[in-house]
């Protein structure tokens, strides 16, 4: 997914250094008037957000893409469907948790160990049918 | 794309040929190294499933020619025996109309039906080797008196052809090889209107039973069908309101997803439920609906006017808010009935629900009562393997009564 969304995610990575850097910072004098004394704090944490809003933006976008190609990526919620779309990459696996929400009839998808091909499906009683 | 798929060839060869002839069957897999992402395999997926159900029903179709009952309903899957013995049961009853002795012809069929439920009722009572055979054993049962039934209701009316009505408003299929096409599709035709099989693998659970309330309510949703509208269905708790729906849905082959309004949708989750009503060619069924805010209402109703609208135009593509969203069956995917949405609502004690008349005029009402619990417990009892049912169902019926006017005070189901 980060191919998809390179600058995206250069973006995210930049708005998480800081957001962490200041929040340790913040963390080690937790008291307010030592906070306040830190410097300008306001401009940065204003663009942050408005970054945050630009990345929800573009992310919504390319679920958007993701659901015009496969339809039925329409109907999971939208953490279902960033997992979904995880286990796009590595993690091949992972689409069986979520696989009955895509395929009523389907309980588990059959994944071949040797090159990580699907070869059949499986249904909810364990019978087993091969795609063709 | 291409670079996706990798082919497994599988040589056969054929036994009983001649010379050298050999069968190269293609089994394809669905690779998902190298690929982007899920957005790439998935579609692959889809296909392939769908294929896979097209070519179940086709083998079942041919073997039950050949083969003896049990045997068929053995070696095939579940969805391609219920679809194959309906087509066999339109075929016979389609043969029979079509003859001159049209009543004798159907007269003979119902013995025979009779004896093909007792066989399998007969079988119920001996050991099975898995759940799945005995799921199927029961949902043939379920079918073939439904198949009996419908035959002596028919038989009441007398049907002069094939196109009384007696007849058109049963639930038909066929097999058809369309026209330039090498591989046949099942169509299937609800209330004269015509349509392709989804394919969709549907899940595996028995079918309902048939009984006068399910045979209504198919009857107003395939004219709703045929008006391109959907349908809201109002009745009392456990009267079957989306259990119909779903099961429509299933014998059209398409797949039926079910949204519970008591969580109350935003207007984001509507406005994506309608894109995916739209383009995926499932349907939609939204429970309780009465919960649903305006708002959310009114962008329902919105994007099902245009999707409505696109398919009596035959247009590709429908407005949903602001954009452009491709509807089913311009991708090329000729499997499966149009894009339908359905309402279940349940009766209110006091007074009517009100729903906004722009919802009300895209939906056909209907309204269910509760369905014959006698007639239900008798066929599940017989699709149990008990060969006399009249008795017990009659005694279990007893206590189903008694136990409901126990839990009469308990709230349930909203």
């Amino acid at each position: 997914m980060s191919a998809h969304l390179s600058l995206e995610s250069l973006l995210f990575e930049r708005i998480d250094t800081l957001w962490r850097t200041t929040m340790s910072q913040v963390a080690i004098s937790p008291s307010l008037a030592a906070v306040c004394e830190m410097g300008d704090l306001l401009g940065p944490l204003e663009t942050l957000g408005q970054d945050l809003v630009v990345l929800n933006q573009s992310l919504n976008v390319y679920l958007e893409q993701m659901r015009q190609a496969m339809p039925r990526l329409y109907f999971p919620s939208e953490p279902e469907l960033l997992d979904i779309l995880a286990s796009g990459q590595g993690n091949v696996r992972g689409i069986n948790s979520h696989v009955s929400r895509l395929f009523p009839g389907v309980k588990e998808l059959l994944l071949r160990d040797e090159d990580d091909a699907f070869y059949g499906a499986k249904g909810e009683m364990g019978e087993v049918s091969a795609f063709g | 794309m291409a670079s996706t798929l990798l082919f497994r060839c599988a040589v056969l060869h054929l036994s009983g040929c001649a010379g050298r002839a050999q069968i190269i069957e293609i089994i394809p897999c669905v690779a998902t190294r190298g690929t982007n992402g899920a957005d790439v395999w998935l579609p692959l997926i889809e296909k392939y499933l769908k294929d896979a159900v097209r070519k179940g029903i086709d083998c079942a179709r041919k073997m039950l020619e050949s083969t003896e009952r049990m045997e068929w309903m053995l070696a095939n899957s579940e969805q391609a025996v219920r679809v194959a013995s309906n087509i066999f049961y339109t075929d016979m009853v389609e043969a029979a109309l079509l003859d001159e002795n049209r009543a004798a012809m159907l007269q003979q069929l119902v013995p025979m039906k009779m004896g093909e439920i007792a066989q399998v009722v007969n079988n119920l009572g001996y050991h099975m080797d898995t759940t799945v055979d005995r799921h199927k054993h029961m949902s043939l049962c379920i079918l073939d008196i439904a198949q009996r039934d419908s035959l002596i209701a028919l038989l009441a009316q007398d049907p002069r052809n094939v196109h009384d009505f007696a007849w058109q408003c049963q639930l038909r299929s066929y097999w058809e090889v369309p026209r330039g096409a090498v591989d046949g599709v099942v169509r299937v035709e609800v209330m004269r209107r015509s349509f392709v099989y989804g394919n969709e693998c549907v899940a595996a659970k028995s079918p309902l039973v048939w009984t006068d309330s399910l045979e209504n309510c198919y009857k107003i949703m395939g004219t709703a069908l045929s008006m391109q509208l959907g349908a809201i269905i109002s009745g009392p708790a456990y009267s079957g309101r989306s259990a119909y729906v779903k099961e429509l849905a299933s014998f059209l082959g398409t797949f039926c997803v079910s949204v519970d309004c008591s969580l109350h949708p935003t207007l984001g989750v509507m406005d994506r439920l309608s894109r995916g009503l739209a383009s995926s060619g499932g349907w939609v069924c939204f429970q309780e609906f009465s919960r649903v805010n305006d708002k959310a209402m009114a962008t329902l109703s919105l994007a099902l006017l245009s999707i409505q609208q696109a398919i009596r135009a035959k247009a590709d593509t429908c407005m949903i808010s602001g954009e452009d969203i491709k509807v089913f069956g311009t991708r090329g995917d000729t499997w499966g009935p149009p894009p339908c949405c359905f309402l279940t609502l349940l009766d209110q004690r006091h007074g009517e629900v009100v729903i906004p008349d722009t919802v009300r005029v895209l939906f056909r009402p209907i309204h269910l009562g509760t369905p014959d619990i006698k007639v239900i417990i008798e066929v599940l009892l017989t699709a149990t393997g008990f060969n006399q049912p009249t008795v017990i169902a009659r005694r279990l019926l007893f206590v189903y009564k008694l136990l409901r006017e126990q839990v009469r005070t308990v709230c349930h189901a909203g």
